[in-house]
């Protein structure tokens, strides 16, 4: 071996290491980013028998696969469990008694504690109240539940609008990895910057990816829908600004093709979008009709009959708010609107004893016509229907042919549950992502400590290097001396 | 090369990680050590919510009854009072019946002694427990009983001057009073007098309570007869003996006449008087009910109130281990976190 061959060993040796050095400290920078892979120096002997070095990034197709997909999931659940405890504030602790069905109990009570004692006027007063708190408590739940559904609705939109962001960012990103790879540049920066858009567009929707050739990546949402595919697809979505009972919300469409609501051919399976249409489209409906039976029941309970002639039954104690007919089957936003007869009502011009009379439509809906104190028909009779079984919408969910007061007590029961459900839901899921991205991170992520003690080794290695040159360069040295 | 391979940030994070749940576990933990229960109950119980909102319902509807049946026993109270003052009223007066020879001499003093006694025995009638008449019936916002002088003494002596053909007035006063025989005052007494203690009349001349005795719901299943009507058989007895003995003249009536008199009010007073005790044990029967009704729904309400505490209850002892765990536990994880922060190579090289 001649001293010129030692001399460039040792001088491509220093490139070498310096190389090494720089993907060193480029890990050492992305060491606390959570979307960098560790960059791997390849030493990569070239034909004529010298070395390069090549950076690769570790990879695991497979983890991220799994973390992308944690990630869609549990978003879904947070999306969908942030959305439930807006609607369990309707409920509250059963000890306050804030729920429809607590406030139903009071009422019954109250009317019971009436009908016991038809003759005290304090007992109606309390009733009558027991029956407003009833319809107010009706009215803020179908407040609270269109309001739920109006914040799903907006955080749809802004999701839809930071998919379709992402879309253009990863559009740029695909050309940067797909002329990188045409080039044989290095391509673990632009593949990192790749991924990081991926993970942030699982979180607005589940997605699935497939790699052709040049690393060229196309998108599709979880339900197979095309998202991305050379270039982005339009994602649309109209907000709808004001929500009662009777508003459906607008679907999504990725490439014109609907991905959300009961019209979807090709429905989200998971991703926060899909957490908030299913709680916009599904269980804040439900919801809402299982109120707007128990509003529809009270009203038909507290009907009242023509005792004269054959009028048509016209609304008692409880009315639809607007005018004086008996709803038959389920009307959607009545518990938005259900109020306390005005007839019954002192402030407004009305008596409390209308309840145990009859007549707040006109005298010939009046039961007590003798106009005695402790009649008590009336009362048994709204009472009992009070406490006798009903008929209910099957879209409700909760049954029918049960009483009013286990259908309000189920309604509870059925939005606690899926509460509770969707709660533990979200906390595997949770735990599941947590360790899919520790995973992954141990898979790809940079370890400090190694990468300083691999900088000593390189800082010997060029220590090494420098010292062989320098010798070689004082052996050319004493020989040019003896020419000399 | 390396056989396992870790991230400084997994390795710093790892126990990072744990220090929000466990606060949340924390805050979970002191709520249910400061109320005994459950920190969240609806996400706890899940689909078992309704038990507890049908327990509430259950105890609020039994409190209510529990409620109501204090009412009720002021009621019954008052009408027990009532009665038994009139039951004192009436005997007296028997007494009187009984004691005294019916004389043109101690007539007087009779009529002034049966006014009286229909007066006290009406006003007795009249009572009140404060919201409503208690002898009214189920129409028990109008006095029971109407005043004598302004209703029932017209028809009275319309019906006495009818009978025996007086035409001055008052009827009582005039000098043919003296010569009704016996049989003529027994003839009338019988029919056109007792029709006057009969329906209609009676509820004409005498009375606005209605014959529907008040019924109340003393527990879930049970209801009971709280009041007894001022049309009761007894209490017409008892209004007919005062009356005909107060209002009928008896100081101008011949001796056989008076005694006709005096032998039907007689009658009518002890039937009146046992009637009334009958009453008053009717009553008695219900009071007894409310009472067990309301003990047996109290031992209820406990049981609710246990299922309550069952459902929703926490075992303090429990959750306070559980909270000094997890205490111990968030500052293991502090510590631990800066000595894993402080471990670094660089500190040895």
């Amino acid at each position: 071996m001649s001293l010129t061959t030692a001399f460039s060993t040792a001088s491509s040796s220093l490139l070498n290491t310096a190389a090494q050095l720089s993907a060193s400290s480029r890990n050492i920078d992305g060491a606390s980013n959570t979307s960098y892979s560790r960059k791997i120096s390849v030493t990569v002997t070239n034909a004529d028998g010298s070395t390069r070095i090549n950076v690769v990034r570790a990879s695991d197709l497979a983890l991220f696969n799994r973390m992308k997909d944690a990630t869609s999931t549990s978003a879904k659940q947070t999306a969908l469990l942030a959305g439930l405890t807006t609607l369990q504030t309707t409920v509250g602790d059963v000890d306050n008694e804030t729920s429809v069905a607590g406030k139903l109990g009071a009422f019954n009570t109250a009317l019971a504690s009436y009908t016991n004692s038809p003759d005290d006027p304090i007992l109606a007063q309390a009733a009558v109240t027991a029956a407003q708190d009833l319809a107010t408590s009706l009215n803020t739940a179908s407040n609270v539940v269109q309001g739920a559904r109006k914040d799903a609705d907006a955080a749809i939109a802004t999701s839809v609008s930071d998919v379709n962001d992402l879309l253009k960012q990863f559009e740029t990103a695909n050309n940067a990895v797909v002329s990188a790879t045409v080039k044989g540049d290095d391509l673990s920066d632009v593949l990192d910057a790749r991924d990081a858009i991926l993970s942030k567009l699982s979180e607005e929707m589940g997605i699935s990816t497939v790699t052709r050739g040049n690393n060229d990546m196309v998108i599709y949402t979880d339900s197979g829908v095309t998202m991305f595919d050379k270039s982005p697809r339009k994602v649309s979505f109209e907000a709808s600004t004001v929500y009662d009972g009777t508003v459906t919300g607008n679907a999504v469409f990725v490439d014109g093709v609907a991905v959300t609501g009961a019209s979807a051919t090709m429905p989200l399976k998971s991703g926060s979008i899909a957490g908030n249409a299913e709680l916009r489209d599904t269980v804040a409906v439900t919801y809402q009709n299982q109120l707007d039976e128990i509003a529809r029941t009270l009203i038909s309970d507290f009907a009242e009959k023509d005792q004269v002639s054959t009028g048509a039954d016209k609304s008692g104690l409880f009315t639809n708010g607007t005018d004086s007919t008996i709803p038959s089957t389920l009307t959607k936003g009545l518990a938005a609107q259900i109020s306390i007869n005005s007839a019954a009502v002192v402030s407004e011009g009305g008596s409390a004893l209308t309840l145990r009379d009859g007549g707040m439509n006109g005298s010939n809906y009046t039961y007590n016509t003798a106009g005695t104190a402790s009649y008590t028909a009336r009362l048994t009779g709204v009472s009992s229907a009070l406490s006798g079984t009903a008929t209910f919408d099957s879209s409700t969910q909760l049954g029918t042919g049960i009483s009013l007061a286990t259908f309000a007590s189920g309604s509870v029961s059925w939005l606690e549950g899926l509460r509770s459900s969707t709660s533990t839901a979200a906390d595997t899921q949770k735990t599941f992502l947590s360790q899919a991205s520790t995973s992954l991170s141990n898979a790809t992520g940079v370890n400090t400590d190694q990468e300083y003690a691999k900088q000593l080794e390189l800082e010997h290695s060029y220590q090494a290097s420098s010292k062989l040159i320098s010798i070689i360069g004082s052996m050319y040295d004493s020989l040019f001396a003896m020419i000399k | 090369m390396q056989s396992s391979y870790i991230s400084t940030l997994s390795w710093t994070s790892a126990s990072l990680n744990a220090i929000p749940r466990i606060q949340t576990e924390i805050t979970k933990a002191t709520t249910e050590v400061s109320t005994g229960r459950l920190a969240d109950v609806g996400l706890t119980l899940g689909v078992r919510t309704s038990h507890s909102v049908d327990l509430r319902t259950e105890k609020n509807s039994l409190q209510g009854l529990v409620d109501g049946n204090s009412l009720i026993d002021a009621m019954t109270t008052r009408t027990q009072s009532a009665l038994s003052a009139m039951t004192t009223t009436s005997n007296a007066f028997l007494e009187n019946l009984l004691s005294g020879q019916a004389t043109a001499g101690t007539a007087p003093q009779l009529e002034t002694e049966a006014r009286a006694a229909l007066s006290s025995f009406s006003s007795a009638l009249n009572s009140t427990d404060g919201t409503r008449y208690v002898f009214g019936g189920v129409n028990s916002s109008v006095e029971p009983m109407k005043d004598y002088e302004t209703t029932a003494s017209a028809a009275v002596d319309a019906a006495f001057a009818a009978k025996f053909g007086i035409t001055t007035t008052p009827p009582q006063s005039d000098p043919k009073v003296a010569e009704i025989t016996a049989t003529q005052m027994q003839d009338f007494l019988d029919n056109e007098f007792a029709d006057l203690f009969s329906d209609p009349a009676w509820g004409t001349n005498w009375s606005n309570a209605s014959d529907e005795a008040i019924t109340k719901q003393i527990s879930p299943t049970e209801r009971a007869t709280v009041s007894v009507s001022a049309n009761d058989q007894a209490m017409r007895k008892l209004t007919m003996a005062f009356t005909m003995v107060g209002y009928l003249g008896v100081q101008n009536l011949n001796s056989n006449a008076l005694q006709a008199v005096m032998d039907t009010a007689r009658t009518a007073v002890t039937e009146g008087v046992t009637g009334m005790t009958a009453a008053a044990a009717s009553i008695g029967v219900t009071q007894t009910r409310v009472k067990a009704a309301t003990t047996q729904m109290q031992g209820t309400l406990d049981v609710v109130n246990s299922r309550i505490s069952t459902l929703e209850g926490v075992d303090t002892a429990e959750a306070k281990t559980r909270l000094d765990a997890l205490t111990n536990q968030l500052s293991m994880s502090y510590s631990t976190t800066s000595t894993l922060m402080s471990l670094s190579i660089l500190n040895y090289a």
